[in-house]
């Protein structure tokens, strides 16, 4: 068990005992954790794209949205009914009204659905629309969140929080493990460091310390880490490439009327050329993306956006 | 010389036969429409007593009465006398009935126990091969109606009957829900003897633990309906069928178990087809398909003027359109009749979205809201 070896970066010794995060930990678990979501996998050969709009607001919006997601292969439909906003008086998310659309566009598209749970009254609500359940960045360390969700028997997506070490967000991963749920996907999205020219830094190093530390998946959100939608394309490759399992992406079917974050989400045309695109370089790279096997590329249209 | 006379002499012969015959039918056509008489008054006592106007087992003896009205050497072969009174058992069973169901046959499957149900026992039921001939059944005149399954609540929805209803041009009348009972019947009962179980795969997979608990070793034929699933049931005692406990009376089978399904709320959706619309009721329901390609929104830029008229969208499913990629058609539900001006008002706006837009017709919303797992919100107009 001790005599872990690591691959890659050499100068770093094998640690000799168990660090705070046991179970989360490659040295109690050396293979790779897999988390089935009946159609697929995260953690094996396909690279899971999850896409929506930052915050379900109608159901022209979401539905529209969900089905230009699917079309262009995504795996799974994202979307916020509760929103946690910096200000008060931001748009909050439309609670149960927007998980019933969300389960709309499930019922349109077929995809999974994972949405945001903020706080532990609504654990259960959440759970009976969603698939996957995700804690936000800056939830991160609600450690009384994490521990009721630890006793759900859906799978959790954990991001990581602002100003937290890898060590410390696989501490918040243990506290899921520990209670029971083994089904847990980390996700990258950006730290805050002294860079003001994107939101957030992305920490795609962080992707390959993480793989080597733990077992668990790892998708990387570049749409919340740079805050900007012309980024997103080449972070998506580039977080391919550096080994991630898979990404959240926003997308949205009119991001100049979207009430969250319009300024960071694709256009669906967008999306879809990034998909087609990953799915060309996913086999270089050990992956591939089969919800488009043997989709056209698709006519050039002569839209704006 | 000789050969003329013999022809002259021939062709006199010619003219009595034709008056017998003449005079044969004649005497035929009398006695067919005795018999349709007859099947009319029998029809008039069935339906006092309640009895299904269409009973396989007393038409499969009279025509098993012929294998001892027909002797070698007739004219006739069995067959041929078989498929004459075929043609005269169906047209008088028409007279019994009047209003003719076309459904994915044979008897006993779940669009029959469908149409049974929506038509009561009395309507004539004509048995089709595939959902391409209801639909062309009823299309072509031959039927006033078409019984087409339109969405299983576990299976989810029957793409074939989607792409027929953009080439027919039958209008869909009403919806109706029926509650799946998938029971496994055998000529014994016996479930020793049972070594496989045939059925559709779509009941096949209905029961999927139910079978595996149960039945673990028995192999599994899928077959193209439930009733042919019945027929080789009946053929070989080792083999047991799952289907609607309605075959079990058409075929004279017993029930072993009932409510196979592993999902118990398990229904599926019909459609009534038919060439005329159906009247307002005051909470109806319609159901329109358009195409569209996939543009950035395209979707999006199509529900948003629903929204904008306030209707409710209570379905919606997607088709790729096999001729052209990246191009696809949706059928959309929704609530009101397609003569209600807020509803036209929608279908209008809608329609400047959409390369085509053609409305199927509107029913009556079913009467206990069916158990989809979509849930009707309304839009959120107001944010």
């Amino acid at each position: 068990m001790s005599d872990e070896k690591t691959t890659g970066a050499a100068p770093a010794a094998p640690p000799k005992k168990l660090p705070p995060y046991k179970l989360t930990s490659r040295m109690t678990h050396p293979e790779d954790s897999l988390v089935n979501l009946g159609n697929f996998v995260i953690g094996g050969p396909e690279f899971v794209v999850m896409a929506g709009p930052c915050s379900v607001e109608h159901d022209p919006q979401m539905l529209g949205t969900a089905w230009d997601v699917k079309i262009s292969g995504a795996h799974i439909i994202r979307g916020g009914a509760f929103k946690p906003r910096s200000s008060p008086y931001s748009f909050q998310g439309l609670a149960e009204e927007g998980l019933k659309m969300l389960s709309k566009a499930r019922e349109l598209t077929g995809l999974s659905i994972v949405t945001e749970v903020m706080d532990s009254l609504d654990i259960d609500l959440v759970e009976s629309y969603a698939d996957i359940l995700q804690v936000g960045a800056r939830n991160s360390q609600n450690f009384s969140l994490l521990k009721r969700l630890s006793k759900c028997r859906k799978p959790v997506l954990l991001k990581r929080g602002l100003m937290n070490t890898v060590e410390e967000f696989l501490c918040s991963a243990e506290y899921l493990l520990a209670g029971g749920n083994e089904n847990v996907i980390l996700c990258e999205r950006g730290i805050r460091t002294f860079e003001t020219s994107t939101r957030n830094t992305l920490d795609l190093s962080s992707v390959l310390a993480i793989k080597e530390r733990t077992h668990l998946p790892v998708i990387v959100d570049p749409s919340h880490a740079s805050g900007k939608a012309r980024y997103v394309a080449p972070l998506s490759r580039a977080a391919l490439a550096v080994g991630a399992d898979g990404l959240m992406i926003e997308v949205h079917c009119s991001p100049e009327t979207a009430l969250c974050d319009g300024e960071e989400s694709l256009t669906p045309e967008v999306f879809r050329d990034l998909m087609l695109n990953l799915r060309d370089l996913a086999p270089h790279f050990g992956r591939k993306i089969s919800t488009l096997n043997g989709a056209a590329e698709h006519p050039k249209t002569v839209s704006g956006s | 010389m000789s050969t003329a006379t013999d022809r002259e002499a021939a062709l006199k012969k010619l003219d009595p036969l034709r008056d017998e015959i003449d005079k044969i039918d004649e005497e035929l056509s009398v006695l067919i429409q005795k018999r349709a008489r007859t099947a009319i008054e029998l029809g008039k006592l069935k339906t006092r007593l309640s009895l299904p106007i269409m009973d396989l087992t007393r038409e499969k003896q009279v025509l098993s009465g012929l294998t001892t009205l027909v002797k070698p050497g007739d004219g006739l072969t069995l067959d041929a006398m078989v498929s004459v009174f075929n043609e005269i058992i169906k047209a008088c069973r028409a007279a019994q009935a009047p209003t003719k169901v076309a459904f994915l046959g044979p008897a006993g499957t779940f669009s029959h126990a469908a149409a049974l149900q929506q038509f009561g026992k009395l309507a004539f039921f004509i048995p089709c091969d595939d959902l391409a001939r209801v639909f062309g059944t009823a299309d072509e005149n031959e039927a006033d109606f078409a019984v087409v399954p339109f969405e299983n609540s576990t299976e989810g929805i029957v793409g074939q009957t989607l792409d027929l209803m953009t080439k027919t041009g039958l209008r869909v009348q009403a919806l109706l829900n029926l509650k799946v009972n998938l029971c496994l019947m055998s000529t014994h009962g016996d479930a020793a003897l049972i070594k496989t179980v045939s059925s559709h795969p779509q009941a096949l997979a209905q029961c999927r633990n139910w079978l595996a608990l149960n039945m673990p070793g028995a192999e599994l034929r899928p077959t193209v309906s439930t009733a042919a699933g019945a027929t080789l049931a009946l053929a070989d005692e080792s083999c047991a069928v799952i289907g609607h406990p309605a075959l079990a009376t058409f075929y004279n089978l017993t029930v072993m178990s009932g409510d196979l399904q592993d999902v118990r709320h398990n229904q599926t959706a019909f459609f009534i087809m038919s060439r005329d619309d159906s009247p307002p009721t005051g909470n109806d329901r319609t159901l329109v398909w358009f195409s569209a390609a996939h543009n950035s929104g395209s979707l999006y830029k199509c529900l948003q003027p629903l929204a904008n008229s306030g209707v409710n969208l209570t379905r919606l499913h997607s088709r790729p359109n096999t001729e052209s990629p990246w191009v696809y058609l949706f059928f959309l539900e929704l609530e009101g009749h397609f003569e209600d001006p807020k509803v036209t008002d929608a279908l209008k706006a809608l329609e400047s979205q959409t390369e085509k837009l053609h409305v199927m017709g509107s029913y009556a919303a079913p009467s206990e809201e069916r158990s989809l797992k979509i849930q009707t919100g309304t839009f959120a107009a107001d944010i």
